[in-house]
């Protein structure tokens, strides 16, 4: 980050500049008639090394996992294999085209087999589609399948029941399918079967629950919830981001989950890409089979293919089938691992969480002290009696060189401070942070006003965001 | 074992400071008849990075690669020639090992590199308003839907659809419609040109009408020449037209959607620097009138100012978004598909204006090359509607068809996309030339006879 202003491309660019990469065919081809086309388009025009520079410039202002530590709590930052970038850029995959007969991709399609198998076999479910994009689009499959089971079985549910300490987008998903959301409070930070059963009725469709939740405790009373669910007729969705905390330790197919997305950008190493491409595969359990989206990845004999003729499927919920290079990093790292490396990540993961949680406690407000697995929530409580916010605090941290946990986030916790290391973090990153956080804390006490002008080290200082709101600028003019 | 930093004593000390004897003490929270033992897991073993890589790269030469100037196979994901910098500055970790910028003072690389994008998706369709990025055209062609639905609150259940539309593009409308009880009108396509007629989508139009989408190119590789005009009656009858537009490259000559009257914009980008990639990571995008701003799905990304004054960017407008409006909010969406559109940046930057319109002009005029050499061969193309780099032919019979595919792919070529009983849709772009073109055609000729 030592670079702190760069112009915009526009502002760089200089008419009739231009790379030549393309060269005239020479042909006698003549154009269409005049009123088909345009005239100018606007694009900037830069020579390559100017290009070059212009992002370059723009990546130093940026901060990623390979620049330091990125506890984003539910995000799951780990460290993104190098190995998974080579793979994904071999020729072989990326200059074959979705189209080509089945016979010319055996080797994508086997690596789409093989990878939606170990998938399955992790969560111990039967059935799977890679195709959705990212974690949202998991869950907006997730549900579609859900719909359809009613539909097949009695008719449409109305009702989804989604507890506090669900991630956002549940809610949002569901509302979208057309459903009515039922929120139910996780009293003490975990669900209570008590809790949820007088809400179940003939007109709920499913429970959507994250586990671990975002309070980053399990919901051990997952097994219980799924047959008083099913004894309604109800299913039980799992939104999986948090997967890093339970993959090799048990199955929540097991305990009689029916629906499950999982985060490959999150648990399976593959990088955010500054927001994307992510990818949120769904499995499911026997009873969702016969919905999953087309094309379904089928082996036949030594042959792989891919199979439409599914006549209750959901039908098509992407284009081709999915963020296929996204696949490929997974699955590399799946076989770097191998079942001993799948448990050892959890291990980790849950280890590291737990240390931070003991070194924080007493210096921030622990608000629900449960068991935690792969992530911990504070809060600003204690800072709050000097004027200091979990704001300040976030943005104190990037002075001190560290990404921010996640803030303001779950809302079940006032003021929130999410914290969620990963297994790739060494002690004395995790130490590091720790005494960062601790001597944050006694700033708050000592000289709040520098944690209210934090940062002063970085490429910009706090932004208005709510004059960005209000009169919106969100493309350059000349 | 790989990524894991930690040795014995590390973690035996960090066990002690927690106050448990071992890890296992840790997962007590999961009820026990439900743990795993150790090596439970049906997985095989871990390999070293060389064994995975040897893995991997075994897949990969299992997949047919055709050489680049002998792929003629289009249909929704084109082959394009990507400058050598895209991969190199993509590749810079600082911009992929980054998550989405919530936190503006450390990312303002991604945040301005996204601003830029929306400025460029806003000229290339000109419109005012882009997002950051979706999934996919076709489920950013589905939002789309969704968002013009939403502008004219919910009242109106009509959307007339072209029978030229993307096939896969159609299924996932009608899959992302499905909740809402909508009715999706199929216009027809004028047989002899392949574009659709502004009178067809007159007689379709009615009150409960709330969108007209039209695709140009069209599936066939056909230029919508009525457009103007159905986006003219779109508006007359309070209806927002949509226009998308799959092979984007087009854009470097054909007039584009705001110019034509269209409201909102529609875009598969992967044609900008992006591999085909046997169907992803490619992305979508929305662009609109700045009227639809507060409709918008995903992220937008706005300038601001910090508090020394200085120019900067943020997500902005997030209270459209799920994580405020939750079971409000009119889309899920927060992965995106940034990376994808950063690409996408860096490639027209280095294109520039007169590297698109050069490329554009390529594209337009191998095409017709081949075009006019294959008639002359006698394969005749399905439509006289003008193309841009793909269009349709036609054999004698499913037979023919069959034999010609065959036998191309027998001498090394992707033949094409295969349509209906007996047609072909043949794309070629600039990573074809005149030899590679000359001997398709002549091979095509020899086993349609």
């Amino acid at each position: 980050m030592n670079y702190v202003k760069e112009p915009l491309v526009f502002e760089i660019s200089k008419k009739g500049r231009s790379n030549s990469y393309i060269k005239d065919p020479n042909l006698d081809v003549k154009m269409p008639g005049g009123n088909l086309l345009r005239e100018n388009i606007g694009l900037p025009s830069l020579s390559e090394i100017q290009a070059v520079r212009h992002y370059t410039h723009l990546s130093n202002m940026n901060f990623g996992v390979d620049s330091g530590f990125y506890p984003l709590g539910s995000c799951t930052m780990k460290y993104n294999p190098k190995i998974n970038e080579d793979m994904a850029n071999l020729a072989g995959f990326t200059d074959v085209h979705p189209f080509q007969d089945e016979d010319e991709v055996q080797g994508s399609l086997k690596l789409m087999y093989e990878l939606g198998e170990a998938l399955k076999e992790i969560s111990g479910m039967k059935g799977i589609t890679l195709i959705p994009a990212a974690g949202a689009h998991g869950e907006s499959t997730g549900i579609k399948l859900i719909d359809a089971y009613h539909k097949a079985h009695g008719g449409f549910r109305k009702k989804i029941i989604i507890p506090d300490t669900a991630h956002g987008t549940n809610p949002a998903s569901s509302a979208i399918a057309g459903h009515e959301v039922v929120a139910v409070e996780s009293k003490g930070g975990v669900l209570k079967k008590e809790d949820v059963a007088p809400l179940i009725d003939e007109n709920t469709a499913a429970l959507m629950v994250t586990n671990p939740n975002t309070l980053g405790l399990f919901e051990s009373d997952l097994a219980e919830l799924a047959q008083l669910l099913h004894s309604k007729g109800a299913l039980l969705y799992c939104d999986g981001a948090n997967t890093n905390a339970w993959m090799g330790q048990a199955r929540l197919g097991d305990m009689g989950v029916d629906v499950i997305q999982y985060n490959l950008h999150k648990t399976f190493s593959t990088p955010h890409g500054g927001g994307g491409p992510g990818s949120g595969p769904v499995v499911v359990s026997e009873k969702l089979l016969p919905y999953l989206p087309v094309p379904v990845v089928v082996k036949e004999g030594e042959k792989y293919r891919l199979k439409y003729d599914l006549k209750d499927s959901i039908g098509r919920i992407k284009g081709f089938y999915g963020n296929f290079l996204v696949y490929v990093k997974a699955y590399t790292y799946i076989l770097m691992l191998g079942k001993e490396g799948v448990r050892k990540v959890s291990d980790i993961a849950v280890l590291n969480a737990n240390y931070i949680k003991t070194r924080l406690k007493g210096h921030y407000e622990l608000p629900f002290d449960g068991d935690n697995m792969h992530e911990v929530v504070f809060s600003d409580k204690i800072q709050n009696e000097y004027g200091v916010k979990t704001m300040d605090i976030a943005k104190r941290l990037l002075d001190y060189g560290m990404h921010p946990p996640t803030v303001y986030f779950p809302l079940v916790v006032h003021g929130a401070i999410m914290i969620e290391p990963t297994e790739t973090e060494p002690k004395e990153e995790l130490d590091h942070f720790c005494d960062v956080m601790i001597e944050i804390a006694k700033e708050a006490k000592t000289d709040p006003k520098i944690l209210h002008d934090a940062p002063l080290s970085t490429p910009v200082r706090r932004c208005d965001e709510v004059g960005a709101a209000k009169t919106p600028v969100v493309c350059y003019k000349d | 074992m790989p990524y894991i930093p930690h040795t014995n004593d590390d973690i035996r000390s960090m066990l002690e400071t927690i106050g448990k004897k071992s890890i296992d003490d840790l997962f007590t929270s999961i009820p026990s008849k439900y743990r795993l033992k150790k090596d439970e897991l049906k997985l095989s073993t871990g390999l070293s990075e060389s064994d995975a890589r040897n893995e991997v790269e075994k897949l990969s030469d299992t997949n047919k690669r055709y050489q680049p100037n002998r792929r003629f196979m289009g249909a929704g994901a084109y082959f394009h020639f990507i400058p050598s910098a895209i991969n190199h500055i993509t590749m810079r970790s600082e911009f992929y090992t980054a998550y989405t910028p919530y936190q503006p003072e450390i990312s303002q690389g991604t945040l301005q590199a996204i601003f830029e994008f929306q400025s460029m998706m806003t000229r290339l369709t000109a419109l005012e308003v882009s997002n950051a990025s979706m999934y996919d055209g076709a489920t950013a062609l589905a939002e789309a839907v969704l968002v013009a639905y939403h502008f004219k609150r919910d009242k109106k259940k009509s959307v007339i659809v072209p029978k030229n539309l993307h096939p896969e593009y159609m299924a996932v409308l009608k899959n992302y419609l499905s909740p809402f009880g909508m009715n999706i009108v199929s216009v027809d396509v004028d047989n002899k040109n392949g574009f659709v007629n502004s009178d067809d989508v007159k007689k379709l139009m009615g009150p409960d009408t709330f969108a007209v989408i039209l695709q140009s190119p069209n599936f066939y590789g056909v230029i919508e020449q009525n457009a103007a005009e159905i986006a003219k009656t779109a508006k007359e009858n309070d209806a927002v037209p949509i226009m998308l537009t799959v092979e984007a490259t087009s854009l470097g000559m054909f007039k584009p959607a705001g110019e034509l009257g269209f409201d909102i914009a529609v875009l598969e980008i992967q044609s900008f620097g992006n591999p085909v990639a046997f169907g992803g990571p490619h992305a979508g995008v929305i662009v609109a009138r700045k009227d639809f701003t507060r409709n918008m799905p995903g992220r937008i990304i706005g300038e601001t100012k910090d508090v020394d004054g200085k120019r900067a960017f943020v997500l902005t407008l997030a209270t459209r978004e799920q994580h405020i409006r939750r079971e409000k909010a009119t889309s899920n969406i927060c992965s995106n598909q940034a990376l994808v559109a950063l690409r996408s940046s860096i490639y027209l930057t280095l294109m520039g204006e007169d590297g698109l319109k050069e490329l554009s002009k390529a594209n337009y005029s191998l095409s017709h090359y081949a075009k006019e050499a294959l008639s002359k061969a006698g394969i005749r193309s399905m439509f006289d509607g003008i193309s841009y780099n793909e269009f349709a032919v036609k054999f004698s019979s499913g037979a023919v068809r069959d034999k010609v595919y065959n036998g191309l792919k027998s001498e090394g070529f992707l033949p094409g996309y295969k349509i209906g009983e007996d047609g072909l849709l043949i794309t070629v772009t600039e990573l074809n030339d005149k030899a590679g073109i000359d001997e398709y055609v002549k091979t095509a000729g020899r086993y349609s006879k």
